[in-house]
């Protein structure tokens, strides 16, 4: 009975003045979503990039010299990426020979709409990019033929997303040229390529009217981290105008980049914790003394210290509470954004950092509020009596 | 029969050298109701203080049930006040956001348990049965102190203190609330009332005069009743 008288009085004084804990719920909040962000971030993608370069076959990209690196990254447009000739595939033959490799499969991006979406076309050799990527998964079949020009492969993503099925027409137009294909298979690789459209290099190189060229080839290599770095360099060598990078190199860069968005939004983090508990000090401070009559009362009524004290602290700890739960939450949705663009993936759900918000704010709150306890806790009884 | 409060030479200043008790004396006998009078700013209120423990003596001795009040740390006094004193006040003081009955277990939650069937018999016992669950901005002046004795009584105390309990109603009221009063004095109940009303202060067995911090002999009333712990200082 008397918890629940406790929380009854929590509850009770807490919405009796729910406007005005507003403010100080949402600072918390804001402290707290940047921290929730930038804890996401960190987990999710490390986690997302140590599997990738487990899972990744390709260990090698090869580049135009002057083109950017991105690992299988959706292209925003149909030139985004610069071209080589796919005479190079020839010499890379040659040189393929001398080299540890395990297989090579060229790509060649053209941004094409299905009706009203837009979405990106992936030519490729159907064979060859299987064999570069053995942990792709497929739902019904693999084109077989480097030639053919009628089949295509969409990603889960996007078959979903259009209601796609193996046998089903898609129709794809690129700069007013429309062509229709017809899904033989549904293809899930838990990366971009869930969002794209595989075909193969012949049909987009006609649909995008890029005859011979390609952006860029993905390369495995039966070499790790010094011996993979060696190869890179021979591949260079032997194909003037490309740049060979390694997925490690790409990882490592990946990883830089995540720990200075992380240090950022750890600082940022901090200096915003540092407002909403001075935020959340201020409005528990204003409450005392908005109350120092009624704490009188508790305490002319027998309240102890500690009674008081309790109250008020656990009308802080819900208020980190809520913020924490708020910031969590949208946190979680902000990770996802920056997860989206700065990284062009998401980053999956963890429990760790939607508990560490919750914790983070209801120690912010506490925190926040523990000289106004203090002072509360310390209220003379005998105001009530003298009228104050 | 053993006195429930006695005080010997109780002083009471304030920073700035105010002397609001100037060495007061006093007796009161168990089952007493002593009207405390006098002109404001006289010092009724910090007697008041004194003896409901929420404030400390900068001088005398001062007893309640037989503890000595000046040694005991504020735990303590917090502790003798929850067990000893129910207070009623000219303001109600009732928490806003809790209703009627919520108000009375308060004042049970801070003693032990928080009971609602006996908070809610309380309240139908000063006539607010079918008030329970207002609030008190939703009941008159007249209702929220019948709430504020009510709570007072909720825990059984030793000692009613009242600060001018009948202040801010009007005639209706003050009636109905002094009707409690006289049961409460009938059933044995020990009240020390401060109160500037003279006709309130004939319903008393002994009246008190306060002037400048010190007990002044009562010259406008018959002092019908008064024992022989009466205030001996003038």
């Amino acid at each position: 009975m008397r918890v629940r008288f406790f929380l009854r009085l929590v509850q009770r004084s807490l919405t009796h003045r729910v406007g005005k804990w507003l403010t100080a719920i949402l600072a918390v909040a804001m402290g707290v979503s940047l921290v929730s962000t930038s804890l996401t971030l960190a987990l999710g993608m490390r986690a997302k990039m140590s599997q990738a370069l487990r899972a990744y076959g390709a260990n090698i990209l090869l580049v135009p010299a002057a083109g950017p690196a991105a690992a299988g990254g959706a292209p925003d447009g149909a030139q985004l990426f610069a071209s080589v000739s796919e005479d190079l595939l020839v010499r890379l033959g040659d040189l393929s020979r001398d080299l540890p490799l395990v297989g090579y499969a060229p790509l060649l991006y053209a941004m094409a709409e299905i009706g009203s979406h837009r979405v990106a076309l992936v030519g490729t050799w159907p064979d060859a990019i299987r064999q570069v990527n053995p942990s792709w998964r497929m739902e019904g079949e693999w084109i077989t033929d480097r030639a053919e020009l009628a089949e295509a492969i969409p990603g889960s993503s996007l078959a979903q997303k259009l209601a796609l099925t193996v046998g089903a027409p898609l129709p794809l137009t690129i700069q007013g040229r429309t062509r229709t294909f017809h899904v033989v298979g549904i293809l899930s690789t838990g990366g971009s390529e869930d969002e794209q459209v595989l075909v193969t290099l012949r049909a987009a190189q006609e649909l995008a009217g890029r005859a011979g060229q390609l952006n860029l080839i993905q390369v495995s290599a039966l070499a790790a981290d010094r011996g993979m770095e060696a190869v890179a360099r021979a591949l260079e060598a032997g194909l003037p105008g490309v740049a060979a990078r390694t997925q490690l190199r790409l990882v490592e860069a990946e990883e830089r980049l995540l720990a200075r968005l992380s240090l950022l939004l750890g600082l940022i983090a901090g200096l915003v914790l540092v407002a909403s508990t001075l935020t959340v000090a201020a409005d528990m401070a204003t409450s005392v003394l908005e109350r120092t009559r009624e704490i009188g009362l508790m305490k002319a009524l027998g309240a102890s210290r500690a009674r008081v004290g309790c109250l008020f602290l656990a009308e802080a700890g819900l208020i980190g509470l809520a913020g924490g739960l708020l910031g969590g939450a949208a946190g979680l949705l902000l990770a996802q954004i920056i997860a989206r663009t700065a990284f062009g993936g998401t980053v999956p759900f963890s429990t760790l950092p939607t508990v560490a918000s919750i914790g983070v704010g209801v120690c912010v709150a506490s925190l926040a509020g523990l000289i106004p306890v203090r002072r509360a806790a310390s209220a003379q009884p005998s105001l009530v009596l003298r009228g104050e | 029969m053993r006195e429930i409060i006695t005080a010997e030479d109780v002083t009471k200043s304030f920073p700035g050298g105010v002397v609001a008790l100037d060495r007061v004396s006093l007796a009161v006998q168990p089952g007493e109701w002593i009207a405390v009078m006098g002109a404001s700013g006289s010092g009724k209120t910090t007697l008041l203080n004194l003896i409901g423990c929420l404030d400390r003596a900068s001088g005398g001795r001062l007893t309640l049930d037989g503890t000595d009040v000046g040694h005991l740390t504020e735990a303590q006094l917090t502790e003798l006040r929850r067990e000893k004193v129910g207070l009623i006040f000219q303001q109600f003081h009732l928490v806003p956001y809790l209703t009627a009955v919520e108000n009375v277990m308060l004042a049970q939650y801070f003693h032990s348990l928080a009971d609602e069937p006996e908070a809610r018999e309380a309240l139908v016992q000063v006539g607010l049965g079918e008030r329970l669950l207002h609030l008190p901005s939703q009941l008159s002046g007249g209702e929220q102190q019948r709430v504020c004795i009510a709570r007072a009584l909720i825990n059984q105390p030793k000692v009613l203190l009242a600060d001018e309990p009948t202040g801010n109603l009007d005639e209706k009221n003050e009636l109905a609330v002094m009707e409690i009063f006289q049961r409460l004095h009938k059933d044995g109940h020990t009240i020390i009332m401060v109160t500037h009303d003279p006709h309130v202060g004939t319903l008393a067995d002994r009246r008190i005069e306060l002037e400048h911090g010190r007990i002044v002999p009562v010259h406008s009333h018959d002092l019908a009743g008064a024992s022989s712990g009466s205030g001996r200082r003038g």
